[in-house]
């Protein structure tokens, strides 16, 4: 993987792709999340301040809902392709798709999350109005 | 027979004009840019087993160099599967097209755009014929003889048969979603601006040769591996065991010029050269010339060899949308473990008796599909989508859609360098009648127990469906205007050149024109073995 990508983008990927999941991300999903950011060239303009590695729940409040500087989209962007790598891994499938568990577990979930977005959306909003464009 | 036809194109058309002239026992030369890249029948793993087994399977939805990610979330999904991104590539640069605002679509490879299609097969009667100069009557043993040759699943006695036509042989339908189920289960037939019913499908439910039947594996958009979808691929092969048919998989045709010695019967040469280069440019001779390169392909041929320089010649192309919505009661229902992943229903919305305010369409479910694309432009943060997306997937639907091709007005223009420009623009009768039969849908949808979702409802780029036209329009007079052609689809001005593709059809209706391009390739061919062989 070091071949690959400096030190530096696999640890915003590992933590971008550990907020996609909710989980430590498997390594062989990672090394392809890091070649499909260089692939795809979103790896340039990738930046993540220390502290959102550390704690990659909270990459919630940078997932802004109107990105404007090159960074902040290159981070929606990077978050975008995180999606698409766990939805086409086994390890991930499970989360996007709901094969063996029971409808009211999967209710359950619905409505949690949807109670835990109303309380972020606005704090999203506000953090994206007050998000700097570039010079 | 020592007569040779050429045809130029290799795709669906091309393919139901060939198999009447072979059967007749005239020779017939195909000229194709490049071969197909047909899989063998095979059984392969489902979609759903695929997902929760394959380490690998980010090859198959993705590719090695991760193009299925793509850019454009509105490009549709099939444009970007790895395995079928082939068929379009190079066909633009190659023709030295230009577009604005419109996609331009076509293919360099045998089979065509067919081995990528959404296999919705219809009949057009009389009045999606209206203003052209045949009737469904013209057509009825053409649907006839493809179906039989094709394979279509579908019923004949429910709301809508009756306007996805009769006279076609029907295999058993494909198994029903259970969300697309109890969709159909709660409409009531009758409804003066509505009708809802079984879709129809180029997909065979029972084994027609090497082609296997539909086992639901869910893979339709992602290559059907037991090529249970109809391909113009698939009939190469059979076609090829004709000795009087000769398949070329090498000749890009860049240019036919007329010998008109004898202006009765003029002699055309069909200058080709080989794309891959590694062989030698070719050169043809015939009397009787067939196009069936795919609408875009053949108009552009044509207006070079007549020497129609710089001048607009009108294309059409229908508008297309497409909305999302869920099926409350299925909300966080199990996902179906396997399934058919193109069109289930097909609906019509009808503003008025006028054909110009109509939609039609058809209704998949999202099971089939990776669910990435969705997830990223839902305004919730991408962890709560992903949840949100578990429980809603099995409830969701995806209906797509297309008004009559008169809300859109587009043209093609040549240079004498072979430069092409597309231009695409709808026509101000386009926006309301958008609002009109989107606003209908959705009334209708909410009846059903649909829940339109928010923001879903949009509409396509002119043009990127594949669903083009009237190139080469057939008319009762001609036109000094444009290039036109003959009922029985010849070139006016090129005495022998028959034009069997998309482009001979005046105009699109509402509904998916590929079967009706291959009835009336299949009429002109029968009309072509009484008349000249």
């Amino acid at each position: 993987m070091t071949e690959i990508a400096p030190n530096k983008l696999a640890q915003t990927a590992r933590a971008l792709l550990r907020y996609v999941v909710g989980e430590n991300p498997d390594e062989r999903v990672l090394d392809r999340y890091v070649l499909a950011l260089v692939k795809t060239g979103h790896s340039s303009d990738l930046s993540l301040p220390n502290f959102f590695k550390t704690f990659p729940s909270f990459i919630v409040f940078l997932e802004l809902t109107k990105p404007k500087s090159k960074a902040q989209i290159a981070r929606n962007e990077a978050i975008r392709i995180a999606c698409f790598m766990a939805e086409t891994d086994p390890a991930y499938v499970g989360k996007y798709c709901n094969a063996e568990g029971s409808k009211f577990g999967a209710l359950f979930k619905l409505f949690w999350r949807l109670a835990l977005e109303a309380f972020l959306l606005p704090v999203r909003m506000i953090f994206s109005m007050l998000a700097k464009a570039d010079r | 027979m020592s007569e040779n036809v050429i045809i130029i194109g290799a795709g669906a058309s091309a393919v139901s004009a060939a198999w009447p002239l072979v059967n007749k026992g005239v020779s017939v030369t195909m000229l194709a840019p490049g071969p197909s890249n047909l899989n063998p029948a095979a059984d392969t793993d489902s979609f759903h087993d695929r997902r929760f087994g394959d380490d690998e399977q980010w090859k198959t939805f993705l590719g090695e160099d991760f193009g299925g990610i793509g850019a454009n979330a509105s490009e549709t999904p099939k444009m970007k599967v790895p395995a079928l991104r082939f068929i379009q590539k190079g066909f633009t640069d190659q023709n030295k097209m230009s577009a604005t605002d419109i996609s331009p679509t076509g293919s360099l490879v045998a089979g065509g755009l067919t081995q990528m299609w959404g296999a919705g097969a219809f009949c057009y009667d009389d009045d999606d014929l209206a203003d052209t100069p045949i009737s469904a009557g013209d057509l009825a043993p053409s649907y006839a003889r493809v179906s039989e040759r094709i394979g279509i699943s579908g019923v004949k006695d429910d709301d809508i048969s009756e306007l996805l036509g009769h006279r076609v042989t029907l295999d058993d339908p494909i198994e029903l979603h259970p969300t697309l189920g109890g969709i159909l289960g709660r409409h009531k037939p009758g409804r003066p601006t509505f009708r809802l019913g079984r879709t129809r499908n180029a997909v065979i439910t029972k084994n027609k040769g090497k082609r296997l039947a539909c086992n639901l594996s869910n893979n339709c958009l992602w290559s059907c591996s037991r090529q249970s979808i109809y391909s113009a691929a698939q009939e190469l092969e059979a076609l090829s065991k004709h000795p009087n048919f000769t398949l070329r998989t090498d000749c890009y045709v860049d240019r036919i010029t007329a010998d008109r010695t004898d202006p009765d019967k003029p002699i055309y040469r069909v200058m080709c050269s080989d794309l891959s280069k590694k062989s030698a440019a070719t050169e043809w001779q015939t009397s009787t010339l067939i196009l069936a390169a795919g609408t875009l392909a053949s108009t552009r041929l044509a207006l070079m060899m007549m020497e129609r320089y710089d001048v607009p010649q009108p294309i059409c192309t229908h508008p297309a949308y497409a909305m999302a919505g869920l099926y409350w009661r299925r909300v966080g229902e199990r996902s179906a473990k396997s399934g058919f992943a193109l069109g289930h229903l097909a609906y019509e919305v009808k503003l008025s008796d006028d054909m110009d305010q109509r939609a039609f369409g058809v209704m998949f479910p999202s099971e089939g599909l990776l669910m990435s694309d969705l997830i990223s432009n839902m305004p919730l943060t991408t962890p709560g989508s992903i949840g949100l997306t578990r429980a809603l997937a099995p409830a969701m639907i995806v209906a797509n859609g297309y008004v009559s091709s008169d809300h859109a007005d587009c043209t093609m223009t040549v240079q004498r360098d072979g430069k092409t420009d597309l231009i695409g623009k709808y026509r101000e009768s386009f926006d309301p009648i958008f609002k009109g039969v989107t606003k209908e849908l959705k009334r209708q949808m909410k009846k059903l127990g649909v829940v339109p979702l928010p923001g879903s409802i949009r509409r396509a780029n002119l043009g990127s469906d594949g669903h083009y036209a009237g190139g080469l329009p057939m008319t009762d007079a001609p036109n000094d205007k444009i290039l036109t052609t003959t009922p029985l689809g010849e070139l006016r001005g090129a005495p022998g050149v028959y034009v069997v593709d998309g482009a001979a059809l005046p105009k699109l209706s509402v509904k998916h024109p590929t079967f009706t391009f291959m009835a009336n390739a299949d009429r002109i061919s029968y009309a072509l073995c009484q008349r000249v062989f």
